[in-house]
């Protein structure tokens, strides 16, 4: 049987109480399980909603990098973010349990080995954590204003919707991410995305041009008002839909919206069988160049 | 020498005699030339041929039509021209004698035989590449020459010693000099089936038009040949290509549009349109950016009115925008990250995959 898995559009806030969060992921979670799916993925930076007041800001405050940097950097909120990540992820894996979906939680700040990571937890329907991805790429401003360290492991997670491999935010904008998850195995991308604007070659640029050039499925939740712009998509190789844009679901509006769609196995493996692009690599052409090619590029 | 080696050799052998070189040499000599406006090094005006592909039985038919397009787009400023894949090959193919029935089989007209693998295309290639890549040096080094332009003529067939074929797109400078010799790193399935071979190395060549790559069609569904190029220094990115499919702006999207997305660097598609033994060919040829480097934000600088006639189509790109682009959008690269993953998981995915990799 095909799985069935949802992308949600919301909208962020600032949030005081765990309950509060808990009962509003509740509510849009809800929509998800109502429509039969399998798997529910919250956009980028939503457990970032209870750190914000516990640095200080209020809960007018913008929901954005600029105003977490405005604090300066998170090294002396160490105790802040475990604190907010603890409430957040047990938020979470409420949520997961109480619909009984497998859960995508949006990213949050994460301590490991005393550095803070962007990270996003995989979290299954019985409400257990099944492991995090960290964002691989950061822009200068993430590392230097706010002191997060990249993550250094790209790691494929076993759900009922498939393998996930998850692009954190710029991480959708370095395709290396994206063939590696691919030929670790996964065969559902998913993007967390929090962008400033959206036309259609804006998302097509980003996952749906990763979609393609793996054959993966892809899902595709952002953040949306509060200055943030996006479609939640449900993304598949063009050859499965009948325009071949290759675009199985998209949300409607800019409000909040709970897409859900259905990922046909069987219609993908076709449509590798036809042309199995990673079949068709050069691996002895890319040992030639790689890495000593982006290792001279550092250097100059 | 086996037979077959020797039916081979005196087929080549009557192709070059046909391709009658002399007769190239002495319809270029009487032509006129204006001259291309010489480039800045800030700005370079292009000139996208989109080819209509037909097979030609006259080698100096093919030869006059290729220097009414270089000499329209010269008149209309173009500094390089840009053509498809294939531009000296398939075309060419009308050389050899009753090549409609060689492609055809019992069961299949000659467009269903060639797309299945069921034509003996590699032994065609094997036969016609001598004359054809004769034709194709001549014609476009002459023409480079007289004209004083770069040209990158789309690919033809390379033929070694051992019988490996490749397809090859050469780029030639005013003075009518190679510059540079890319191999089709990434094979179609359907080529792969026919027995053609993958190159393995990616050049670029540094010229008064910019810093120029041409991997071939396929090589930009994968993001890492254009990598390759660009962390070379390439600033314009050609994509010779000849699709055997409609046009569909979703499609042909996947291609070099995405990569220069990834890899920000001018896009160049040039595309063949038409059909050549029943394989129908169609593509709408177009010059590409990062968005943020196009009016509507769309990545788009230009692109042909048609998907399916022949087109010239000119545009200008700013490769002092694109160097100041460069450099305040320097990406950053997770080189620990890389180092851990690049290239052994694709050997690694590689020995997995066994026989049931085709390249």
């Amino acid at each position: 049987m095909n799985p069935r898995v949802a992308a949600l559009q919301t909208i962020p806030r600032w949030c005081q109480q765990q309950e509060a969060l808990e009962e509003r992921l509740l509510e849009l979670g809800q929509q998800a399980r109502q429509k039969g799916a399998d798997l529910l993925v919250l956009p980028a930076r939503l457990g970032w909603a209870l750190l914000g007041p516990l640095l200080g800001l209020s809960l007018e405050a913008p929901y954005s990098f600029q105003a977490l940097a405005s604090v300066g950097s998170l090294a002396p909120h160490k105790d802040r973010i475990e604190h907010a990540a603890q409430q957040t992820i047990a938020c979470y894996q409420k949520v997961a349990e109480k619909l009984s979906i497998w859960l995508v939680g949006g990213s949050l700040f994460r301590l490991r080995e005393g550095d803070i990571y962007h990270a996003t937890p995989v979290i299954s329907a019985t409400g257990e954590i099944q492991g995090w991805q960290e964002q691989t790429h950061l822009s200068k401003e993430e590392e230097e204003s706010l002191g997060l360290t990249p993550g250094q492991e790209l790691r494929v997670f076993p759900t009922p919707a498939g393998h996930l491999g998850i692009l954190l935010e710029r991480d959708v904008c370095y395709p290396e991410v994206g063939r590696i998850l691919a030929l670790l195995g996964a065969d559902v991308f998913v993007h967390q995305g929090a962008w400033r604007s959206n036309n259609m070659a804006e998302w097509m640029s980003r996952l749906w041009r990763e979609v393609q050039a793996n054959q993966t499925f892809g899902i595709e939740s952002p953040l949306v008002g509060a200055g943030y712009q996006g479609q939640a998509t449900i993304h598949c190789p063009c050859e499965m839909t009948s325009e071949r844009c290759g675009v199985l679901a998209q949300a409607r509006g800019e409000g909040e919206e709970c897409l859900v769609a259905e990922l046909d196995r069987a219609a993908r493996h076709q449509v590798i069988a036809h042309y199995p692009i990673l079949a068709m690599l050069n691996p002895e052409m890319y040992h030639h160049y790689f890495p000593s090619l982006y290792e001279q590029m550092e250097e100059r | 020498m086996t037979l077959q080696h020797l039916l081979l050799k005196l087929g080549q052998k009557f192709l070059q005699q046909r391709a009658s070189l002399g007769a190239i040499r002495r319809f270029l000599a009487q032509q006129d030339y204006p001259l291309a406006p010489p480039p800045d090094g800030r700005q370079t005006r292009l000139g996208v041929i989109q080819l209509e592909g037909r097979l030609y039985t006259h080698a100096i038919d093919y030869v006059e039509h290729i220097y009414q397009l270089v000499r329209q787009a010269v008149q209309e400023g173009a500094q390089l021209i840009i053509f498809p894949e294939d531009t000296g090959s398939y075309p060419l193919a009308g050389l050899i004698p009753q090549i409609e029935r060689l492609t055809s089989s019992r069961e299949a007209a000659p467009a269903q035989a060639v797309q299945e693998g069921k034509a003996p295309v590699l032994t065609l290639f094997r036969l016609l590449a001598p004359a054809a890549r004769a034709i194709y040096q001549t014609t476009f080094s002459t023409l480079a020459r007289s004209f004083r332009v770069h040209i990158l003529a789309g690919s033809t067939i390379a033929l070694e010693r051992d019988g490996r074929v490749f397809k090859e797109a050469h780029l030639y400078s005013p003075e009518g000099k190679p510059l540079l010799s890319q191999r089709k790193t990434h094979l179609f399935p359907t080529e792969a089936i026919w027995g053609l071979s993958a190159g393995s190395r990616i050049q670029v060549a540094h010229t008064p038009v910019g810093t120029l790559a041409a991997p071939i069609c396929m090589d930009h569904t994968y993001f890492e040949p254009i990598r390759i190029a660009w962390l070379l220094g390439a600033e314009i990115i050609i994509d010779p290509a000849a699709d055997a499919a409609r046009y569909n702006f979703w499609l042909q999207s996947r291609g070099v549009w995405g990569r220069v997305q990834e890899s920000p660097a001018y896009g160049v598609h040039a595309l063949m349109v038409g059909k050549i033994l029943g394989v129908e060919f169609g593509g709408c040829s177009g010059v590409y950016a990062p968005l943020e480097m196009t009016p509507a934000r769309d990545g788009i600088l230009a692109q042909a009115h048609s998907g399916d006639k022949e087109e010239i189509l000119i545009a200008q790109v700013d490769l002092e925008a694109l160097r100041q682009y460069r450099h305040e959008h320097r990406p950053r690269f997770n080189l620990d990250l890389y180092r851990r993953y690049i290239p052994t998981i694709y050997l690694q995915v590689q020995g997995r995959a066994g026989g049931r990799r085709k390249r």
